[in-house]
């Protein structure tokens, strides 16, 4: 009886440190840029910040249509620029850590009376059942933005 | 009976003057070559160059009355003859943003001198060049390609009549003068010639008057304005957005304003 616990016991234990350390390899390998800290590093978002509070902040969201990059860029543009009024500063192709093509924006808006950027980067992961949008996006006023864009489009090539 | 004669022809000048005023006021492009024809014979249309050198014909002279055997055109392609002639200073002013507004105006101006145009002015990130007027769209098309036009005003100011009405009266204070010249050679009395000595006067400014409205004319047809103001930061986020929300969810989720709020 004493036997069965134990081997009970070493099951529970080996799964639980299975699932635990499945999720651990399910966090985002990203090198962020040296004044970034990472604050959350999860399966489904990393977020990190510079001391001045701009973001970098990456996430997923399904996709049961399964729309390409090309027309999910179209949608993006015509909300963000048409109903939203940012600005298109940049528009071009970028890379992630796994060589997979995406889309970069730089943005801009004023908020306030003051100018802010973003760069998005936009990444459409195929799947079996649906496809995942992974989107990086870093928001800074606009003086901090130009001088981190470049580690952060840097980092967006080791995004894994 | 000399005189007499030198009066009746300082009133035909005077009156001769009038008549292309008289001419100014009427808005029928299609009279004009009458009355050129009828106040000075068949004169051709002149204008002066940007140098102020002799008169030279322009480049679109306005339009020549048709050959009785010449069938007439039809509305359509009369109206294209006619526009093709037409003299239009072309101005424009742009509002673009760019990334850095420095390097955008080296830019600006390398093209601007690679078309044959120069600056005319420089103040802070507004810049006014002037540009061959074949040269303008293309070079619009330039800016709009370079950055992202936030305002733009394009003017085409059709000076057709203008220019013929002044050349009329350049011709005719010339015609005049010469008439002058000659009475002078022949007048024999003091107060006749100081009489014609003073119309004279009057004619050489006349003259000169309309000579220099006609090069500055030229310069504006020949070479269009535009004034592009750089900037670097974007306009605030539209108040009242068109659509307040994507029909597809995830993109409701981007973006700068999202990302500062739920982050």
């Amino acid at each position: 009886m004493r036997h069965t616990f134990a081997i009970a016991r070493v099951v529970v234990v080996t799964t639980l440190l299975g699932l635990s350390g499945l999720a651990g390899g399910c966090s985002y390998a990203m090198q962020v840029p040296d004044r970034f800290l990472v604050t959350q590093n999860e399966w489904w978002e990393l977020r990190a910040l510079t001391p001045e509070e701009s973001k970098l902040w990456v996430r997923e969201f399904p996709d049961d249509d399964k729309g390409s990059l090309s027309f999910w860029s179209e949608a993006l543009k015509s909300d963000l620029l048409k109903s939203r009024g940012y600005t298109l500063i940049e528009e071009g192709p970028i890379t992630d850590g796994s060589g997979r093509e995406g889309l970069a924006l730089v943005l801009e808006t004023s908020l306030s009376g003051r100018p802010v950027r973003e760069l998005m980067a936009v990444f459409v992961i195929p799947g079996w059942c649906d496809h995942t949008i992974r989107v990086v996006e870093y928001v800074a006023d606009k003086e901090a933005f130009v001088a981190e864009v470049d580690g952060v489009r840097a980092s967006v090539a080791t995004l894994r | 009976m000399r005189s007499l004669s030198i009066l009746v022809l300082i009133a035909a000048t005077a009156q001769g003057c009038a008549a292309s005023r008289a001419y100014e006021a009427s808005d029928d492009w299609g009279d004009a070559p009458a009355m050129a024809e009828a106040v000075s014979g068949d004169m051709a249309p002149m204008a002066f160059g940007a140098e102020g050198g002799a008169p030279m014909m322009m480049k679109a002279a306005p339009p020549a009355e048709p050959a009785p055997s010449t069938p007439t055109p039809t509305s359509p392609e009369k109206a294209a003859v006619e526009a093709s002639k037409r003299l239009i200073i072309y101005t424009g002013a742009l509002s673009v943003m760019v990334p850095q507004t420095e390097p955008a105006i080296v830019d600006f101006l390398a093209h601007v001198e690679g078309a044959g145009g120069h600056l005319q002015n420089r103040a802070g990130a507004s810049v006014t060049v002037r540009v061959p007027a074949e040269r303008f769209f293309a070079t619009l098309a330039w800016v709009r390609t370079h950055g992202q036009v936030t305002d733009e005003t394009v003017n085409a100011d059709d000076v057709t009549k203008r220019v013929f009405d002044l050349e009329l009266r350049l011709q005719v204070a010339e015609e005049s003068k010469k008439r002058m010249l000659k009475l002078l050679e022949s007048a024999t009395k003091m107060e006749d010639i100081l009489g014609i000595e003073r119309e004279l006067r009057r004619l050489t400014d006349e003259i000169e008057g309309l000579k220099g409205e006609l090069r500055h004319l030229s310069d504006q047809i020949s070479f269009s304005t535009l004034t592009v103001n750089f900037y670097a930061d974007a306009p605030e986020a539209t108040p009242y957005p068109r659509r307040t929300r994507s029909r597809f969810p995830w993109v409701n989720q981007v973006g700068i304003e999202r990302v500062l709020s739920n982050f």
